[in-house]
């Protein structure tokens, strides 16, 4: 594998092999940026080159003393616009927060920063997270690097694109409804949306306070538990990350768990044997293409293989999913964002006559049509006169849904589906209509919903060449058993680390 | 009951947003057409259910002062400030709110 694409695992094991230094990946990551990012649009900032290679040799520094901080120490990553760090501004893709640099990192930065990760800046994103393509961002669009005509999925879809793309290794996005999952699915990466409670959002710019939760991408489900493993756990910051055990994910990837050592497929054959593994019923549906069902059922060909039990479940409110997260996640955003309001930080509108004329006219300036849209609903939704009918229906269908996820684990371990209906759709395609781009996460959002781990791992290529994402989803705060399984699909499916033919002939 | 141009009016006030011409034009007939889909919900069962979380407890802290983000952080960001005040557009004997 050539330089660009290897793992973050496969740089850590060349960095402490002394095979090559962070200096180096470093500055590689950075031209691969300057080279590919105008066709790409996946970075809103990038950082200053000197400011990054010092970073950089600073790690190699203490890896020299014998002192690196963590195995991912010196190795390159990007992180989401909407998760606040003081070295580079945090726009969440909106104008009203055009140039705004927070006085505070958020709790994964400063987790990064401690493990010796180096941050090359900031990735574009759907205004506030409020999208499925990255069309809703506020500086431009990013392409996705299969096919720049399409979307990379959203709203984490500059953050998918540079992972898919060979700019970084490893990068973050946070997950309110599908914004790692369905965007690493059209891009071909892993994403991982931890269990509500597992990650500490502080300094997070919030959209949907009881669904947000921060994530790790990268081009492999190793890398991912790398990753998770620097970010989660207890944060007395956020009063919502569990006080749970947080086990140390990576390590027992490697060896840990598998009987034996043997190959890696012999390992995954360990992990899938005897597993019980639920395919609902429901996530069969109009608008699933052909070739996604295919993919979903070839996975579960070769799970059978490898001993695994294939079960069919059942989630009967999995139907009513999309309508309870726009009635749930509007209401939370339309609170959440009533800090928009040009006195404490961002845009102020000019020329007004008052202070009320001033809130309208920043917010009208500020925001753009979805976020407008969706602000409106739930400021709908909670109103007076509608509050029952709409939020506390929709918070009742919440509960009734989680607990239909709950009697399907009693019967399987896990549950594994398509990540989203499609392959990544064209640019323009569904900015017109936004029911129908909502209907792009149907089956991402119930984890969110229910707080379930998920994983969207590559199953396979499309016959036009488009990457095709697995989901497996777990119990809350299964991520271990949910990686293990994710890691032994991977082995067998043999559609991880594919490049993306424009980016193939550059990787060296 | 739908979504119609009034009633888009009544929330973007609640909400504090001006709408455009355009956006005034646009979103009855997007609004209208989304809450007519998820009220689809009123056809599920729903009566006596009560909420549960998947995390055991929401751990609470001491309750003990603590700093807080250093003042003039926290001003330098504001779009105007004098002194230690942010400084803000005539509150008192202006329009009056209604909403």
């Amino acid at each position: 594998m050539s330089g660009a694409f290897r793992t973050a695992r496969e740089m850590a094991d060349d960095l402490r092999a002394g095979r090559t230094d962070s200096e180096t990946i470093v500055s590689e990551s950075l031209d691969r940026i300057a080279r590919h990012d105008g066709a790409l649009h996946a970075c809103l900032s990038v950082a200053d080159r000197g400011a990054a290679l010092e970073a950089a040799r600073r790690q190699d520094r203490v890896r020299a003393e014998g002192r690196a901080p963590s195995p991912l120490a010196g190795v390159p990553i990007l992180v989401k616009d909407n998760i606040s760090t003081r070295a580079f501004p945090t726009t969440c893709g909106s104008r009203i927060l055009a140039g705004y640099r927070p006085p505070y990192d958020a709790h994964v930065v400063e987790r990064l920063e401690s493990a010796g990760l180096v941050l090359l800046g900031k990735t574009n994103m759907d205004e506030f997270a409020m999208g499925s393509s990255t069309e809703n961002s506020a500086f431009g669009p990013s392409r996705n690097p299969w096919d720049l005509d399409r979307v990379p999925g959203g709203s984490s879809g500059g953050s998918t694109a540079a992972v898919a793309g060979g700019l970084v290794p490893l990068a973050l996005g946070s997950d309110t409804g599908g914004s790692v999952r369905q965007p690493a699915s059209f891009c071909g990466v892993a994403g991982l949306k931890p269990t509500y409670g597992r990650v500490s959002r502080y300094g997070l710019v919030a959209f949907g306070s009881s669904l947000d939760q921060i994530g790790p991408i990268a081009r492999s489900v190793e890398d991912v538990a790398l990753l998770l493993d620097v970010i989660g756990g207890r944060d007395p910051r956020d009063a919502t990350t569990a006080e749970v055990e947080m086990p140390r994910h990576a390590e027992r990837l490697r060896g840990g768990g598998a009987r034996g050592a043997g190959s890696a497929a012999g390992a995954a054959g360990d992990t899938l044997r005897g597993l019980r593994i639920g395919l609902p019923r429901e996530f069969v549906v109009d608008g699933l293409d052909a070739e996604v069902a295919d993919a979903v059922a070839r996975a579960l060909d070769r799970a059978r293989e490898a001993g695994a039990e294939v079960r069919d479940v059942s989630l009967p409110r999995v139907a009513h999913g999309i309508a309870t997260y726009y009635i749930v996640a509007t209401a939370e955003a339309s609170s959440n964002l009533a800090r928009y309001d040009g006195v404490k930080y961002g845009l102020r509108a000019g020329g007004t006559d008052g202070l009320r004329a001033m809130y309208h006219a920043t917010r009208r300036e500020g925001f753009g049509a979805e976020v407008k849209r969706r602000i409106l609903l739930g400021t709908f939704a909670l109103s007076s006169g509608y509050y029952d009918a709409y939020y506390a229906k929709a918070q009742a269908v919440r509960e009734l849904l989680r607990r239909d996820f709950a009697r399907a684990f009693e019967e399987v371990d896990l549950i594994v589906g398509p990540t989203a209906p499609t392959p990544a759709f064209r640019l323009g395609e569904k900015t017109d209509d936004p029911l129908t781009m909502y209907l792009s996460d149907i089956y991402t959002l119930p984890a969110n919903l229910a707080e379930l781990p998920g994983i969207s791992i590559p199953a396979a290529l499309s016959r036009s060449g488009l990457p095709i994402g697995l989901q497996i989803l777990a119990r809350p705060f299964d991520e271990a058993r949910m990686l293990a399984a994710a890691h032994a699909f991977e082995s067998r499916l043999g559609a991880a680390g594919a490049i993306p033919p424009r980016f193939a002939e550059s990787a060296a | 009951m739908g979504i119609d141009r009034d009633e888009v009016f009544r929330v973007a006030r609640l909400a504090h947003i001006d709408l455009t011409e355009a956006e005034a034009a646009a979103l009855p007939a997007q609004l209208d057409r989304i809450v007519d889909y998820v009220r689809g919900l009123e056809s599920v069962a729903t009566d006596g259910v009560r909420e549960s979380h998947a995390a055991p407890a929401t751990p609470l802290r001491a309750d003990e002062p603590a700093p807080s983000l250093p003042r003039d952080d926290v001003l330098r960001i504001a779009p105007a400030h004098r002194d230690a005040l942010l400084v803000v557009p005539r509150v008192i004997g202006g329009e009056v709110e209604t909403a």
